[in-house]
């Protein structure tokens, strides 16, 4: 009977094989509870203390606008000038003298501690951040609150955990945690925030990390509606069902998306490295200089592009801005959103790169409605749409731009809009801009982060991608060292591959064998001789580097197919796999 | 390095344990569970004051904005108005108070773009609250506004069956009385008709609204209804002299002129001054003298009648002629009047009251002729004199022409 015609056994495949704990040392407390349970309960300690920070946070950027622009909006006066500016100056000396941390968004501050600091957030970060961010957006900087937030929230998690003593593996995994219920509390829009951190942080899915990132998600948002209510940031217009021809203006949305984003990020890619090339004394001006020209702009008669923006992302969304109003916000937003931006300003992209996709979408709706009546319907769900819109050029976050526009909607008849919006956007983006923004912050810091639109793109190498065909001649423990002589005798490979009963796979070298007999062991049977090892079982689809970690011990490895076991479909070596990845990358 | 960790091999003991010894208080769990607890409480009590304080704030601010741009609306300032109203509902994002006010503001302004901007706050509001009725009154009034009759209907019909928060059976009754006024001056009787019926089952007993309903009644078309709601008015009020007028306008709409007499009687009876009852109730009364149709009439006078229309309708055709230079003997006859006036000459001729005594049967086709004549010449020369209408109104009655 040959090795194919044997029946199939059910075999559970081993596990890969970590080496063996040498002394699990006890603790009282900790075996009460188990890992994973202890720190579930730690990502809800942490989405609430997170969503508590950030429901401060939020007040205060409230309170600092109120107390510097007035309560009056949109905000007029001197004022518009002076308090950006002077603040400014005050910023910049907080974060030169006290919080070097805190510059920037918050994003790639929050992933260079993930993947370079493992998870180590300083708590005096979160302070800089807490303080300089929200006094910033309060003056009228042109950014936003939720990127702080994330940082906010991770630099709490960070700390809880190292205070815990976690080991460094769940302090790096706690990060993103509280990254995400920081963003959710920030935005009010749980689900963005989860698929936010896992696109945009994480760059991967994890069971064991999205459990918790959901739970400490759940819990931001409760605390941060216990204490904001439930009113979103902005009211969403109603939404009728989309004509089949009213999709060409979504794809024309699209196309101006992609393009307002490529200059966009061609814009804080250019200012930013001529900025941060200035001699360092300039750093204490900057963000002042940045106060000063967004005043103006606001002085002007646009104050609309000043601070986060969400009261006119809801005003565009009713309409309330005519054609050649709409877009010329979203041009002054990308402006001053690049200044504030650029100057080193602590505070986010992700509000102002909503309030230029809603005006934006606002503007093509409008003269699509003007040019062609019959066919738009209303410029506000054009708004609505414009922010995934840029949120997928701009942010490079697609899925997460699709569900946003769905989560803060409520509405699933938008989804085709969305997709083919942000579908060309983003290709338009990728095309023109292949480096992200976030990627190419960092390489402008000096960093070498991981970049997730990489990693979610990156070709995975197969085990089928090296593997060669199973071998002519395969033995069985069952047979006399003398049978497996004969039969090795003319194999030209070597390494011959054993059938082990019951079940599985073990390997012998052909010079074993021959000496095995030399030594008076030919009338014992193959199985008696052999080590009791199992070759572990490792199938077509596979990644390549699992292979890896047993080539070690299994010079020549059985690939075996996932239906039956008996059936080997290949096997591989050190060689295929070197073979393969050098084959890889030079395609 | 945490505890439950392997111990890695250059180390004697647990290096997190050995960190445990050296400050024991301060590294036991149960003291780091209960700070962090003591933290998040901390930090609980903190957000809870500041968004207290906030949110009084805010209120603060929502009140004394909304009060300013109030203040504007009714004083007429409206930009002003809208700039305070907005400010008001960025500080009041859950009111929709606030935001119907701006509405309404915007709508008072009156520019396209601002009405263009007040529908898509009502549109939103509407979304969130579809059972509003004030939302769906102001939203019916701007698709009214724009010409779109079926939309303005749908949100009258909202409005009325929606939610009030004051005074639900008058401002019902208002809203549709709105929606009636908008029909009829868009000429859609039937729609008219039907909301008329049902605004007259809300219509209290008062004479002055039982007026209006009969008016609006008169005004749909609908004679019958419109004189019960006239009689009511009188009714309730008998000293009402217009509803005694619209009885009788309603009654002579329904060409019952004996009734229209009496009501007009009345009616100028108590109002000398009405001119419009006036000249009805003369026409009534000639109806009634001229009409050979009208019963517990004898035979004799019935001839009469007719031999006087005929008369009567030959005066008119003639005097039309002359006004508008007609030539009525020009042979042959090519124009109507002239047809008209030799078809007349010769019945006149040959109709005498004995011979249509003696011979029944002509009184149908002489009255024909005279009606088709009085018709003939009411279109050419326009309006006829009072004794002419009522021959005309003789004709409709008996239905002439159809």
């Amino acid at each position: 009977m040959s090795d194919l015609e044997r029946p199939a056994e059910p075999v559970v495949s081993p596990e890969p094989d970590l080496a063996p704990p040498k002394v699990q040392h006890p603790h009282t407390f900790r075996a009460a509870f188990r890992e994973e349970r202890l720190f579930l309960l730690l990502a809800v300690v942490i989405g609430v203390l997170s969503g508590l920070l950030v429901v401060c946070f939020r007040v205060f950027i409230e309170f600092c606008r109120l107390w510097l622009l007035g309560s009056e909006i949109p905000p007029t006066g001197l004022r518009l000038i002076i308090a950006p500016a002077a603040v400014g100056l005050v910023v910049a000396a907080l974060v030169m003298l006290a919080f070097q941390r805190a510059r920037g968004s918050g994003v790639n501050q929050t992933k260079a501690a993930l993947f370079i600091y493992n998870g180590y957030i300083p708590f005096r970060t979160v302070v800089g951040k807490f303080i300089c961010s929200a006094i910033a957006i309060g003056s009228g900087q042109s950014l936003g609150p939720e990127d702080p937030a994330l940082q906010i929230g991770a630099g709490i998690a960070s700390a809880l955990g190292r205070r815990l003593h976690l080991s460094r593996e769940r302090v790096r995994l706690i990060a993103p945690i509280g990254a995400a219920a920081g963003l959710a509390a920030a935005f009010n829009a749980p689900i963005s925030a989860v698929l936010f951190v896992i696109e945009e942080v994480v760059g991967r899915w994890s069971a064991g990390v999205l459990g918790a990132v959901v739970m400490a998600v759940v819990a931001s948002t409760v605390v941060e509606r216990w204490f904001l209510g439930f009113a979103p940031l902005f009211r969403t217009p109603p939404i009728g069902a989309v004509r089949p021809a009213e999709l060409i203006g979504y794809a024309a949305l699209g196309v101006a998306g992609g393009f307002a984003s490529l200059v966009f990020s061609k814009a804080i890619e250019i200012f930013r490295a001529r900025l941060k090339a200035m001699p360092r004394w300039t750093q204490y001006l900057q963000p002042a200089v940045a106060g000063l020209l967004i005043g103006l702009i606001g002085y002007l008669g646009f104050p609309q592009v000043m601070g986060a923006g969400y009261e006119y992302v809801d005003r565009a969304m009713h309409e309330q801005y005519p054609w050649q109003i709409l877009g010329i916000l979203a041009g002054l937003k990308i402006l001053s959103t690049t200044i504030s931006f650029v100057s080193g300003t602590p505070g986010g992209m992700f509000a102002p790169t909503l309030f230029v996709g809603a005006m934006l979408g606002g503007f093509i709706g409008a003269v699509e409605q003007m040019l062609f009546p019959h066919l738009a319907t209303s410029s506000a769900v054009y708004a609505l749409v414009g922010i995934g819109v840029m949120f997928a050029a701009f942010l490079r976050a697609p899925m997460t731009s699709v569900f946003m526009v769905l989560e803060v909607s409520g509405n699933y008849s938008i989804i085709l809009p969305v997709i083919i919006s942000n579908a060309i956007a983003y290709l338009i983006s990728r095309t023109f801009q292949p480096v992200p923004i976030f990627e190419m912050l960092t390489r402008q810091d000096g960093l070498d982060l991981p970049s997730m639109e990489e990693q979610r793109e990156a070709a995975v190498l197969r085990l089928e991608d090296a593997m060669q065909p199973p071998p002519q001649r395969v033995l069985y423990d069952d047979l006399t060292v003398d049978e497996c002589v004969r039969i090795a005798g003319d194999a030209k490979d070597e390494y011959l591959l054993v059938r082990r009963s019951p079940a599985g796979w073990s390997l012998i070298k052909k010079d074993e064998i021959v000496k095995m007999g030399s030594l008076g062991k030919g009338e014992m049977s193959l199985g008696s001789v052999l080590p009791p090892r199992i070759m572990p079982y490792l199938h077509p689809d596979h990644p390549l580097d699992t292979a890896l970690r047993y080539i070690h011990d299994w010079p020549e490895l059985a690939v075996v197919h996932r239906a039956d076991f008996q059936q080997v479909v290949g096997m591989i070596n050190m060689d295929d796999i070197l073979a393969a990845y050098t084959h890889s990358k030079a395609e | 390095m945490r505890c439950g960790e392997p111990i890695p091999p250059e180390e004697v003991d647990c290096p997190y344990c050995a960190g445990r010894k050296q400050y024991p208080f301060l590294h036991r769990e149960p003291v780091l569970i209960a700070a962090i607890i003591g933290i998040s409480i901390g930090l609980w009590l903190v957000a809870h004051g500041v968004t207290q304080a906030y949110g009084h704030r805010q209120d603060h601010l929502a009140r004394t904005w909304f009060a300013a741009g109030d203040k504007e609306l009714r004083a007429g300032n409206y930009p002003t108005a809208i700039a305070d109203l907005q400010t008001a509902v960025v500080y009041s994002h859950d009111s929709p108070e606030v935001r119907l006010r701006l509405a309404e503001a915007l709508v008072a302004e009156g520019t396209p773009h601002r009405i263009r901007q007040a529908q898509a706050y009502l549109r939103a509001l509407w979304d969130e609250q579809p059972g509003d009725a004030t939302v769906n009154l102001q939203l019916a009034r701007l698709a009214a506004r724009s010409g779109d009759v079926a939309g303005a209907e749908r949100y009258y019909n909202g409005a009325i069956y929606g939610v009030w928060a004051t005074d639900p059976v008058v401002s019902r009754r208002d809203t549709r009385l709105e929606l009636v006024r908008f029909l009829l001056a868009r000429d859609l009787f039937q729609h008219a008709q039907s909301q008329l019926i049902a605004l007259a089952a809300d219509t209290p007993q008062d004479a002055d609204q039982l007026v209006q309903l009969g008016r609006m009644f008169l005004q749909a078309g609908d004679a019958g209804r419109a004189l019960q709601e006239y009689r009511l008015a009188a009714r309730a009020q008998p000293r009402n002299a217009a509803a005694f007028s619209g009885a009788g306008l309603a009654a002579f709409q329904q060409a019952d002129y004996s009734v229209a007499r009496g009501y007009f009687q009345r009616a100028v009876a108590l109002d000398p001054a009405d001119n419009r009852s006036t000249d009805l109730l003369h026409v009534s009364e000639l109806v009634l003298q001229l009409d050979p149709y009208a019963p517990r009439i004898g035979r004799d006078e019935r001839d009469r009648r007719v031999v006087a229309d005929i008369g009567r309708t030959l005066n008119r055709i003639q005097e039309c002629a002359t006004a508008k230079f007609i030539d009525l003997n020009a042979q042959p006859a090519v124009g109507t009047l002239d047809m008209d006036f030799q078809q007349l000459t010769a019945l006149k001729a040959s109709t005498t009251a004995r011979a249509l005594s003696e011979n029944p049967d002509r009184i149908d086709p002489a009255m024909e002729l005279v009606f088709r004549s009085q018709n003939d010449a009411s279109q050419i020369c326009g309006q006829p004199a009072a004794d002419d209408f009522a021959i005309v109104l003789i004709g409709r009655a008996n239905g002439a022409g159809q």
